[in-house]
């Protein structure tokens, strides 16, 4: 029997140190603002082969602040958001930029969030998913295998539900107020829309690949998708991010300031 | 009564069996290290605390300045115009004034962190397990301070440096300063059911010597709903905490 109970023990460090040797990263912390630090030649740490396991911290390689259809055309807008759209575009360029929610320190809204330059770290637990997003601390939850319930009242980042599809994670993300941009540059929506994600690990667990499908028949004739990828960086850490001290004059990542 | 193969065999086995295990067991099943206590849930304080005592039930003990300060708050609030509240301007709350709310957080244990998320603000944290704090030299004073963390037995220790001097320790203006060590410890306590922090305040700055405050969180559904709290200068829940 002692000889039992010692194997047993021996099983659950073995256990605990296969988990740690797959997941303990080197950690790097990085200082607000954030510049892409490049990939490590070599990732020390090994990826999950689970194509289910998303967790992890994930970092986009670059930042399109606008948001286009796959193929790069603009997205398929009805008349009026066109409109809104070159309106955007042209008080920019006229030196007096439309603000939205990011502007005042609000989230950002579904999908603009998930395109922001910062990183994200994603924590799975039973029946839900969390992203955490260092731009503005947002979290998003995505409440798993479930409907969203009846009469939620819309907020900033919605109601996100998930499900497997295979080895894709399907989120579904509806009740989103209207005081949010679909990307930066000006794309606006109703309140009709609805976010569907499609995102699985590409590149052999480097790389999540995000399909964005868009639909609002408020503000666009059909429905449209998008891209965004994400590198797996688990040499990363997310550091604090606090819109409202906004500082715009922070130092780049050779240590200057543009402030004047 | 086993032979040495029998004894052997089975240990391969079950060796073989448990490297198996651990590659195939699902993220959202991978939780606390072997042995950690279970405080995954969502945990609600019953009520909100606006100004910290001791263990003793006592003022924290402030030095001669840190009295002066402290005092100049007190007029200041009781006068109708707080003064240096970094949360009316929706500036975060920093440590330890975020875990004196009513509000709910989550506690996140995962083999290699625990995190905390916040419903207040949307605040959250993450402290990586068996990391070393670093130098406050080496430091970017922030907020959240750069939390550490590990478990002693049935408690989770949670230390962190590294903090601005934006915040104050209490909804009542405690002084605080980017000299503070943190040192908060988690404990389990009435059969799961609650969640006790003893937390111990290092500020040379304001205060004599180090000293101890507790809060005690009751367990709520772990899935529970997190609602979005956003703070603007228009929501009069900015300047209720």
């Amino acid at each position: 029997m002692a000889i039992l109970l010692a194997v047993r023990t021996r099983c659950a460090a073995l256990v605990v140190a296969v988990s740690m040797v797959a997941l303990v990263g080197t950690a790097a912390a990085q200082q607000a603002p954030r510049p892409t630090p490049p990939i490590p030649a070599a990732q020390k740490v090994g990826k999950s082969p689970d194509p289910r396991n998303l967790e992890g911290v994930w970092f986009t390689g670059g930042y399109d602040r606008t948001f286009k259809q796959l193929d790069r055309s603009e997205p398929p807008f009805n008349a009026a958001t066109r409109k809104e759209w070159l309106r955007h575009i042209q008080a920019e360029k006229d030196g007096t930029p439309i603000g939205d929610a990011p502007t005042r320190c609000y989230p950002h809204g579904v999908p603009r969030l998930i395109a922001s330059p910062y990183p994200i770290q994603i924590i799975q637990t039973p029946g839900l998913l969390t992203i955490l997003h260092e731009v503005g601390h947002n979290i998003r939850y995505v409440h798993m295998n479930q409907k969203p319930p009846a009469n939620v009242k819309p907020s900033f980042l919605g109601y996100s539900v998930g499900h497997w599809d295979e080895d894709t994670l399907v989120i579904e993300t509806t009740a989103l107020n209207t005081r949010t941009r679909i990307d930066e540059e000006g794309i606006v929506h109703s309140d009709k829309l609805k976010v569907t994600e499609y995102i699985r690990k590409v590149d052999d667990g480097q790389r999540l690949e995000d399909i964005i499908h868009i639909e609002d028949p408020g503000s666009f004739i059909k429905p449209w998708d998008a891209r965004r990828n994400f590198n797996w960086r688990p040499d990363l850490h997310l550091t604090e991010y606090i819109c409202e001290e906004n500082n715009r004059n922070a130092p780049n990542e050779s240590g200057f300031t543009t402030a004047k | 009564m086993f032979s040495m193969k029998h004894t052997m065999l089975a240990l391969a086995a079950t060796l073989a069996m448990a490297t198996a295990t651990a590659q195939t067991v699902p993220a959202d099943q991978q939780g606390r290290p072997a042995g950690a206590p279970d405080m995954f849930a969502v945990w609600k304080a019953a009520a909100a605390v606006d100004t910290l005592r001791t263990v003793d039930g006592k003022l924290p003990p402030l030095n001669a300045k840190g009295k002066a300060l402290y005092n100049k708050r007190v007029k200041a609030r009781a006068a109708g115009k707080p003064i240096d509240d970094s949360t009316v301007d929706c500036l975060p709350h920093g440590l330890p004034r975020l875990m004196l709310s009513d509000y709910p957080f989550r506690l996140y244990q995962k083999p290699t962190f625990v995190a905390f998320a916040h419903e207040l603000t949307h605040y959250f944290r993450v402290a990586y397990l068996n990391e070393k704090s670093k130098d406050v030299d080496d430091l970017d004073p922030t907020y959240t301070g750069y939390p550490v963390s590990v478990y002693e037995g049935d408690t989770l220790v949670v230390t962190s440096n590294g903090f601005n001097d934006e915040t104050t320790m209490d909804r009542s203006g405690l002084p605080k300063s980017a000299a503070l060590v943190l040192t908060e410890r988690y404990r389990l306590i009435n059969a799961g059911k609650q969640l006790e922090l003893t937390f111990t305040v290092d500020d040379k700055t304001w205060y004599t010597k180090p000293w101890t405050a507790r809060m005690v969180y009751d367990r709520n559904e772990t899935n529970q709903l997190l609602n979005e709290y956003v703070c603007t200068d228009q929501n009069p829940e900015a300047t209720r905490k």
